[in-house]
């Protein structure tokens, strides 16, 4: 294929690529946002200081369940079981957010409960002593600590959501890699170009996610020395 | 002052027993000093955090002015009592001068502004003026332990619990550390210790308890009795001469095969 052949090939597929990146994109933020709350929740909740009875080990076993189901049996279900079950209709993206965002939410809850669990308990007493509640504490003074040390391994489950999103491709997510099986089997030409360029909006994801996740612990670490 | 009434401290771990506290009763009165010594494991910590209410499942009773401590509400409770733990344990992400005024703004209701200025007042007391800037890892571990000082001391207690303070201080520290005791004690501050530093003990004796094994084994007063009977076991302990000598490691013979 000559020059002027490849330059048309990348002007009708960059475009279409690059729509479903978005959609990609909106998908992650949307999951990693569900995550990200439930997963705090359910994180402190299972912490040891905080432990409620009766709540924290039915919170323990959810969480336990999302990450013991494999997340492309989690989307059909919630796909295709949960709407027949309780008689609405769930449309393909809030579906693919509610999965990727409640599997994720199994596992950082287990990153902020070892996260909060690693803080010295005199942190927890030295603030009782001062004179601030339970809330206060977590807010005002184990949370940033606990931020601090998860980064990286917040960092590394996000990573892993993005590479996720592929899998909503079967439920038919018109996110990245189901635009470039669609032209694939549209055109049935370039399969390896068209897969190239999906594999490489996958690395410019990544690379832009590491550099906000880089930026954040430089901002945390510039105040505090591990 | 503080009344503890038959305070005991047990604990359970694998179905065994482990008393901390065994029946203590006590006064302990404002504007004074008063130590608790003994060895490691004789149960002053565990004290220390009864009444500074970290320990909360203990038999009997402490009493603030009649008033049991353990339905003091958290704000009047910190107003009561400063706890300086042995750890110091400062809030490492803040700076010494967040550390201070923090308390101040989430407990008290301070504005910023507010809290920034009465760190300012009390700041000069402790020798700390050009160290407020500073994060808890560069400081060293006396400028940590006047940080956590006059963070406790922000709140305006009523009685100053100090956990081992001398057990990471050098000569030259434990002397300020001394000094500033005994400024707060002038200024009406009741000052309890836990420590097992016979040379710190020494030099702060007033009202001392000696503790063995979670027990008030003897209790001396030495602002109305500066004597004390060396065959004591208070005695003993403060002038350890009869303590058994330390035998020096022999290095063992290398035999040649």
């Amino acid at each position: 294929m000559d020059a002027s052949l490849w330059i048309e090939f990348l002007y009708r597929t960059l475009p279409l690529l690059a729509m479903g990146a978005v959609m990609t994109l909106k998908v992650l933020v949307c999951g990693a946002s569900i995550s990200f709350v439930l997963g705090i929740v359910f994180g402190v909740v299972c912490c040891e200081e905080i432990k409620i009875p009766y709540i924290s080990p039915i919170i323990e076993f959810i969480t336990f369940v999302l990450r013991a189901v494999p997340f492309f049996v989690q989307l059909l279900i919630v796909y295709f079981v949960v709407p027949d079950l309780i008689g609405i209709d769930l449309e393909v993206f809030s579906a693919s957010i509610l999965a990727i965002g409640l599997c994720s939410a199994g596992y950082v809850c287990q990153i902020v409960r070892a996260g909060i669990n690693s803080i010295h308990v005199s942190q927890w007493e030295a603030a009782f002593a001062l004179g601030y509640n339970k809330v206060k504490t977590l807010f005002y003074i184990i949370l940033p600590q606990m931020f601090r040390n998860v980064l990286p391994a917040f960092n590394n489950e996000f990573e892993s959501m993005l590479k996720s999103t592929a899998i909503l491709s079967s439920i038919g997510m018109l996110e990245l890699t189901r635009m470039g099986m669609n032209m694939v089997s549209r055109e049935l030409k370039q399969p390896l170009a068209i897969y190239l360029l999906v594999a490489l909006f996958y690395v410019a994801m990544s690379v832009v996610l590491n550099f906000v996740a880089k930026y954040f612990e430089r901002a945390l670490f510039k105040k505090v020395k591990a | 002052m503080i009344r503890v009434n038959k305070l005991s401290l047990i604990k359970t771990k694998k179905a065994k027993h482990s008393i901390l506290l065994d029946d203590i009763s006590l006064d302990i009165a404002r504007d004074q000093i008063t130590l608790f010594l003994g060895k490691s494991g004789s149960g002053k910590t565990s004290m220390l955090r009864c009444l500074s209410q970290i320990e909360k499942e203990y038999d009997g009773e402490i009493l603030f002015e009649g008033r049991p401590i353990d339905q003091l509400s958290q704000k009047e409770r910190c107003q009561l009592i400063g706890f300086v733990p042995q750890a110091y344990a400062l809030f490492p992400f803040m700076s010494v001068l967040d550390n201070c005024a923090h308390p101040l703004r989430a407990v008290l209701g301070y504005s910023k502004v507010d809290a920034y200025k009465k760190v300012d007042e009390l700041v000069s007391t402790l020798e700390m003026q050009n160290l407020l800037h500073f994060f808890p890892h560069e400081l060293s571990g006396g400028q940590q332990q006047r940080a956590a000082i006059l963070r406790a001391l922000l709140l305006n207690p009523v009685f100053l619990l100090l956990d081992e303070p001398t057990s990471a201080l050098d000569p030259d520290n434990t002397n300020l550390l001394i000094k500033i005791i005994r400024r707060l004690k002038k200024e009406g501050k009741g000052v309890i210790i836990s420590s097992q530093d016979m040379y710190f003990a020494q030099k702060m004796s007033e009202s001392v308890y000696f503790l063995e094994q979670g027990r008030v084994v003897q209790q001396h007063d030495f602002s109305l009795d500066p004597e004390l009977s060396r065959e004591s076991k208070l005695g003993r302990f403060l002038n350890p001469d009869e303590r058994p000598e330390i035998v020096p490691f022999e290095r063992p013979e290398f035999v040649q095969v």
